[in-house]
């Protein structure tokens, strides 16, 4: 009997230890469809996603391909049944060349096993054109860029002849002129009869590209809708279930001595001429396009990369940071970006994590006082609402809001007086996201002063006092976001003029 | 008003793209530049070490030494060349040493046949001379096997695993040796101990054979780019289909099979079966190999650069033989030049 749906998943359960992940879950995807899945970080999209890759089995629940029952033992399985699943994360092989990664576990082969690699690359090169994008596929994906190596992941997922392909947060890195391309292949292949699910945080993806949507909420269905029906507000309604107010700009105007004063910072080629000043209790966002400039100015200011010129005082005392680790002494601190990598210890505990940078504070004789230790982190704990089920919890099982806010309250516990805050919600969903701007504001008001770093607009105008924005190293605008537009800051950025 | 946003994004980025596809370029060129350099400070090295051993030893260049340098290191080389695909595969396998020793071993146990009275009695007629060598071969596999299912199956972490297996195959060549050693191994096999192929002894031309068909399987064949696969990141590989458990399997029966061939060459150069024999062997392979350039968290190297390792570690040995320096100071030495090989490796690595 011939389906509209391309796939069924009926009625799916999963459980995890002591977590129910996913419950009675059903999604049908019709042919020549973008159906859209949204849902908060622990909604269990990831999970069913997984599932219909065959990563993961389900507890209960069919899974139903052009009409026909089907169970996956394995990723494999999947794959050749007909389903491409890219996943957020382990899609590629860091050692391999780009064309090997595309074509790992079904090379293009001469006989004996050789591998075919010219043909491999010709190949390879022809399902990264369309991006527009110049990628050297032979060389090792690890010494492509972020971006790079997104779109080589995206063109592997596309590349096989799937009848279902699942993108789960394909765009997080891509440029809009990139996304742009992406959204032109899928309309492609929605042609050609091609189911497509579609995550992504970003609500306003959803109303560009999809067909239908298909809200989660805590492992369960809130419901399918044609996107035509539906607007951002209804989804972030239904994904948190509570309505969510916009949190509104906030201007103070900070006047008295600043904390932090930058003049005339260069280093060769990626900063020109910064200067600018931080007040106690202030948040100043830093706003730029990729590669304007504003990590080397982080850098910069830890120690990590050493400036050519220019001064940095603070408090009025000239310091010159040497490394990292002299910056913090100082009371400079970078809350990296990468959390997992360099924000948190995964393995510990929640107590340990969040006081980790004062063990030596809380320590007599070199041993660390573990009640004192308690008692701070249990103090970070309620004040920074950290939803874990005890201290002793890993931070590996915490979400990703949560594992953020860990990483927040193990800096809010050093002296630092300035904090550099890197793309502080990456990774982190819609309701957290407002959690963690309002925690931002929170260390702000016990006197620190701030430096937000974000790619994000909307976030850094609405939790900045003032905005900085660099292009090509310098610094070339400054606002207060209360009295300017999204639109106004952009074109600044970009170098255009706006009439 | 989006909209008119976002169509001003994508003007202005034909800037960064433009950026992205010169740096490409750019890209293209120092990779090989630093892949050249990163290979060659191998050869650099080696190449330095040569000339220096030819300056303080005149006997250095002569073409016995020589060939008898390659000679030691063709055992070592063929075990790392085995330790090379574990390694890649983001393994390590101490257990080499001692399948070595068994494969020795083993190889004069089945010539005598169980009638070994301490001295020769007789040799075997039950068994033709191929099959020995097959079966010699195969034990080593078998050790392979025992490891590999330990690791991939029983999830045994490899270190522990094959210490584990190195500390019993020790004990089983003992066990097969009844303590002692076991001499004489005929005539058929001493081709393999003391023959020559034109200039280069016999070993030497099986391991040069060996490096060259293993460069071409990692390199070149699915098999071998697999190794890098699942050395590389695990999970990707398998999310791509591909069986990792069954490929670290048949990485450590690789080394196995490649431990045993050391072994049995060993054994018909002595002539004799001896279980004390490759004691020690699985660090200098691992020396060998990290030396070469082969990352020790896998996914990265390769055979030819563990050939060199081998041949600059033996080289060491050797020249410091040569001008007379006590067994002593040539292990300081020895351990300072592994360091600084692979100190000037980095330091030629980083500079980009």
């Amino acid at each position: 009997m011939a389906d509209e749906f391309v796939l069924r998943m009926e009625h799916v359960s999963k459980s995890f230890p002591g977590v129910r992940a996913l419950h009675d879950v059903s999604l049908s995807v019709r042919r020549g469809e973008i159906h859209c899945l949204v849902g908060q970080n622990g909604a269990g999209k990831s999970t069913l996603m997984k599932i219909l890759g065959g990563a993961y089995r389900m507890d209960a629940g069919d899974i139903i391909l052009d009409g026909e029952k089907v169970f996956f033992p394995n990723p494999h399985a999947a794959l050749k049944a007909g389903i491409s699943v890219l996943y957020q994360e382990l899609a590629l092989n860091p050692c391999l060349s780009a064309a090997e990664n595309i074509f790992l576990g079904r090379e293009i082969k001469t006989p004996f096993g050789v591998v075919n690699v010219r043909r491999q690359q010709q190949e390879a090169e022809r399902l990264i054109k369309p991006f527009g994008v110049e990628i050297d596929v032979a060389l090792p994906v690890e010494q492509l860029s972020v971006a790079q190596q997104q779109i080589v992941a995206i063109g592997k997922a596309l590349s096989f002849k799937a009848k279902v392909i699942v993108l789960d947060e394909p765009s997080a890195v891509l440029t809009v002129e990139e996304l742009g391309r992406l959204f032109n292949i899928m309309r492609g292949l929605r042609e050609d009869g091609v189911g497509i699910i579609y995550i992504s945080h970003r609500l306003e993806e959803i109303f560009e590209i999809g067909d239908r949507v298909t809200v989660l909420r805590d492992g369960e269905v809130v419901g399918t809708f044609d996107v035509s029906t539906v607007n951002e507000s209804d989804l972030v309604r239904m994904m948190t279930g509570r309505e969510v107010v916009k949190t509104g700009s906030r201007s103070r105007v900070e006047t008295g001595e600043p904390v932090l004063e930058v003049e005339n910072l260069s280093r060769r080629r990626v900063l020109r001429d910064v200067s600018f000043r931080l007040h106690a209790g202030e948040i100043v966002g830093v706003f730029g396009l990729v590669g304007a400039g504003r990590t080397e100015l982080a850098h910069a200011l830890i120690g990590a990369d050493r400036p050519d010129s220019g001064r940095i005082l603070l408090d009025g005392k000239e310091v010159m940071p040497s490394s990292p680790q002299h910056a913090l002494k100082l009371g400079i601190g970078l809350v990296p970006e990468d959390r997992k990598r360099h924000g948190l210890v995964l393995g510990m505990n929640v107590a340990d994590n969040s006081t980790l940078a004062i063990w030596d504070r809380l320590a007599r004789l070199g041993i660390v006082d573990r009640r004192s230790l308690l008692a701070s982190a249990r103090e970070s704990v309620d004040e920074l609402r950290i939803k874990t089920p005890s201290l002793s919890a890993l931070v590996e099982n915490l979400s990703g809001g949560n594992q953020q806010k860990v990483v927040l309250a193990k800096w809010l516990a050093t002296a630092c007086k300035v904090l550099i805050l890197d793309e502080p919600t990456r990774g982190v969903d819609v309701g957290a996201k407002a959690e963690i701007h309002e925690l931002i504001r929170a260390i702000a008001s016990r006197g620190k002063a701030l430096i937000v770093i974000s790619s994000e607009l909307p976030e850094i105008m609405s939790v900045s006092d003032r905005l900085l924005v660099m292009r090509k190293g310098r610094i070339v605008g400054e606002f207060l976001p209360a009295q300017t537009t999204q639109e106004d800051v952009l074109a600044c950025a970009m170098g255009v003029k706006v009439a | 008003m989006r909209d008119g946003g976002e169509g001003g994004v994508n003007g202005a980025k034909g800037e960064p793209v433009a950026a992205a596809s010169a740096s490409g370029i750019r890209l293209r060129g120092s990779n090989t530049w630093i892949n050249g350099l990163r290979r060659n400070s191998v050869y650099l090295v080696f190449i330095l070490l040569v000339i220096i051993s030819a300056q303080v030893s005149p006997a250095f260049l002569t073409w016995t030494n020589i060939a008898n340098l390659l000679r030691q290191a063709s055992y070592i080389g063929l075990v790392s060349v085995g330790m090379t695909f574990v390694i890649i595969s983001g393994g390590i396998d101490l257990s080499v040493g001692s399948t070595v020793a068994v494969s020795g071993v083993l190889l004069a146990y089945l010539f005598h046949w169980g009638g070994y009275k301490g001295y020769v009695v007789t040799l075997s007629p039950a068994m033709p001379t191929p099959l020995i060598v097959l079966s010699t071969l195969a034990a080593g596999a078998l050790v392979g096997l025992l490891n590999g299912v330990l690791i991939a199956k029983a999830r045994i972490p490899a270190f522990v695993a094959t210490l584990a297996t190195m500390v019993s195959v020790r004990g089983v060549a003992y066990m097969l040796a009844g303590g002692r050693t076991i001499f004489g191994l005929g005539e058929s096999l001493s081709v393999l101990g003391f023959g020559n192929i034109g200039p280069l002894p016999v070993p030497v031309v099986i391991w040069l054979g060996c490096v060259l068909v293993s460069g071409f399987i990692l390199k070149r064949t699915v098999f071998g780019r697999w190794v890098y696969a699942v050395g590389g990141d695990e999970d990707s590989a398998r999310l791509s289909g591909i069986n990792c458990d069954r490929h670290k399997v048949l990485m450590y029966v690789v080394a196995g099979v490649f431990a045993a061939l050391a072994g049995m060459l060993m054994a018909c150069r002595i002539d004799q079966g001896e279980p004390r024999q490759g004691e020690l062997f699985e660090l200098d392979a691992i020396a060998a190999v990290v030396i070469g350039g082969t990352s020790l968290s896998g996914g990265r190297g390769g055979v030819g650069g563990t050939a060199i390792g081998v041949l600059i570690l033996t080289l060491i040995t050797n020249v410091l033989n040569l001008v007379g320096v006590h067994p002593f100071p040539q292990q300081i030495v020895k351990g300072i030049i592994i360091l600084g090989g692979v100190f000037l490796q980095r330091w030629l690595a980083s500079r980009n």
